[in-house]
């Protein structure tokens, strides 16, 4: 492998050297600090309990079942009262007669079994959102070795 | 034989990102170096469109020369960048892990997955790989590039001199509302710090857009926490002067960062960084910052130390600004000089 990276060098860290505080003891000193706070009970444990919780992510239900989703949730209720319109001239109120006679005809027929239809439809996207929520929480849980979605990095330490 | 000219191509080109400016910033270093320097892309900003030219004349006026290819997302720019008859190298703008969108944006999923998965194969199609930090250098190695060099990101000084003396009570936390910032982290040590220091605010500036369910979760759990979280979303340039301004400190508690230009911005204004030991921070902030793990009572101390110790807060800023200052155009020039130096640059 060759490096172009010359310049590099110069962007090298600030000479802690000549400065009088020592950041690394600092930084040592609010590690004690945040590790004394936290067994002496500075912190209430309920507020200690609240820190640790999870991130709740309720999840981008596309992630699973991809772009396709909106369009099932938005059509699974198939509607009945559809606009009743024509656009052929001088019948076209004719069609428009014969649909809307068409429709009052079957009233008693067609709302029902669309009742049902859509009952079901609703049902399937309800399981398939279920199924959504699952896969999404099985896949934090892979991603992240078990934890919350805020979980541990997989990056590795920089400081080392 | 000597380079005539060395084309830059690019997925976009906008003023108000990060990569609009590198890229601006990298014609002004060519150009300072003595070559021809055209900006080719299908989607510039309608401020910069008399600035670019087509990817569909790229083919044409770079052969023989040179182009650099911006590489952060796959596009029809890597295609033509590809497709021309010239040296070509890529600068890399380091692509986020994509299971940190899992859950929470499938578009962005498959937008850095795609890009990731690229990677390699453009190490067989890019003789020079540029990247702006070590970090994500070695992501370059590890993809296949041959050659790797970095090409610093550059700040620009402030456009008025911080403001002295004014009290400072928000802590400022920079950058797009995404999983891998873990701004979560920054919610539950800024609460912890209220209830000591009761009128400090935790002030987030970034755009949330695909990032809903994230930014969701995020505002539920600073209002459990009574965090004063104040969400800004994406401001204009005047808004962010006005909110680094203000800060007492900048948080940047990210699990990924190819480089982190919020830190620079803020060591050059000179408000302290308490950024996270993971990606390229440490780097990028080396030793003029405060690192930290990802416990949120470390950041929670480590935010009331800087707020609470004047003379902390004061070399912080001082080595900050220190800092900033090598990031330069200057340096951005010299090192664009030394990676195209086998080409034949004048």
């Amino acid at each position: 492998m060759t490096e172009a990276d010359e310049p590099a060098a110069e962007l090298a860290a600030v000479d802690e050297r000549s400065a009088d505080l020592d950041l690394d003891a600092i930084l040592a000193e609010i590690r004690a600090a945040a590790a004394d706070k936290r067994r002496s009970g500075t912190y209430p444990p309920e507020f200690l309990a609240l820190l640790e919780e999870p991130l709740a992510i309720d999840p981008d239900p596309t992630f699973v079942a991809g772009p396709a989703w909106q369009e099932a949730v938005r059509s699974a209720d198939a509607r009945v009262d559809l606009q009743l319109d024509s656009t052929r001239p001088l019948v076209g109120s004719l069609v428009v007669f014969t649909k809307r006679l068409v429709r009052r005809a079957l009233r008693w027929y067609l709302p029902p079994v669309i009742d049902q239809v859509n009952a079901h439809h609703r049902a399937v996207v309800e399981v398939l959102a279920e199924h959504n929520r699952q896969i999404a929480d099985l896949q934090r849980r892979l991603l992240h070795g078990g934890g919350g979605g805020d979980g541990q990095s997989s990056e590795p330490d920089q400081r080392a | 034989m000597t380079l005539r000219s060395v084309h830059q191509v690019v997925p976009s080109l906008n003023p108000a990102d990060a990569l609009g400016r590198l890229t601006l910033q990298t014609r002004v270093a060519l150009q300072q170096l003595g070559v021809d320097s055209s900006i080719f892309t299908d989607d510039p900003h309608d401020d910069l469109r008399a600035e670019t030219r087509p990817l569909g004349e790229l083919a044409g006026t770079a052969r023989g020369q040179a182009v650099l290819l911006h590489y952060a997302i796959a596009s029809p720019a890597t295609d033509a960048a590809v497709g021309v008859d010239a040296r070509r190298g890529l600068i890399y703008y380091n692509i986020t892990p994509e299971h940190w969108f899992g859950e929470v944006s499938r578009v962005n999923w498959e937008r850095v997955r795609s890009a990731r998965l690229q990677l390699p194969w453009l190490a067989d199609a890019f003789e020079l790989g540029l990247a702006h930090s070590e970090f994500s250098r070695r992501d370059l190695v590890e993809a296949g590039f041959d050659v790797t060099g970095i090409c610093p990101v550059t700040t620009e000084p402030p456009p008025r001199p911080a403001t002295a003396g004014r009290p400072r009570h928000t802590v400022l936390a920079v950058g797009r509302v995404a999983p891998h910032k873990r701004w979560e982290i920054a919610v539950r040590a800024v609460a912890a710090v209220r209830r000591h220091v009761p009128d400090i605010e935790l002030e987030l500036v970034g755009s949330s857009d695909e990032m809903e369910p994230y930014a969701r979760a995020l505002d539920a759990l600073a209002l459990r926490l009574d965090a004063g979280l104040v969400m800004r979303g994406k401001v204009s340039d005047r808004e962010l002067e006005a909110a680094y301004a203000r800060a007492a400190a900048l948080v940047l508690p990210s699990a990924h960062e190819g480089f982190g230009v919020p830190p620079l911005e803020a060591m050059a204004r000179g408000v302290p960084v308490v950024a996270s030991h993971h990606g390229a921070l440490p780097e990028v902030v080396g030793g003029a910052g405060l690192v930290c793990g990802d416990d949120p009572l470390e950041w929670a101390a480590a935010v009331e130390r800087v707020l609470t110790d004047d003379t902390l807060s004061g070399e912080l800023s001082r080595r900050g600004r220190e800092r900033a200052a090598h990031f330069s155009p200057a340096t951005l020039q010299r090192s664009l000089a030394t990676a195209l130096a086998p080409w034949g640059l004048p």
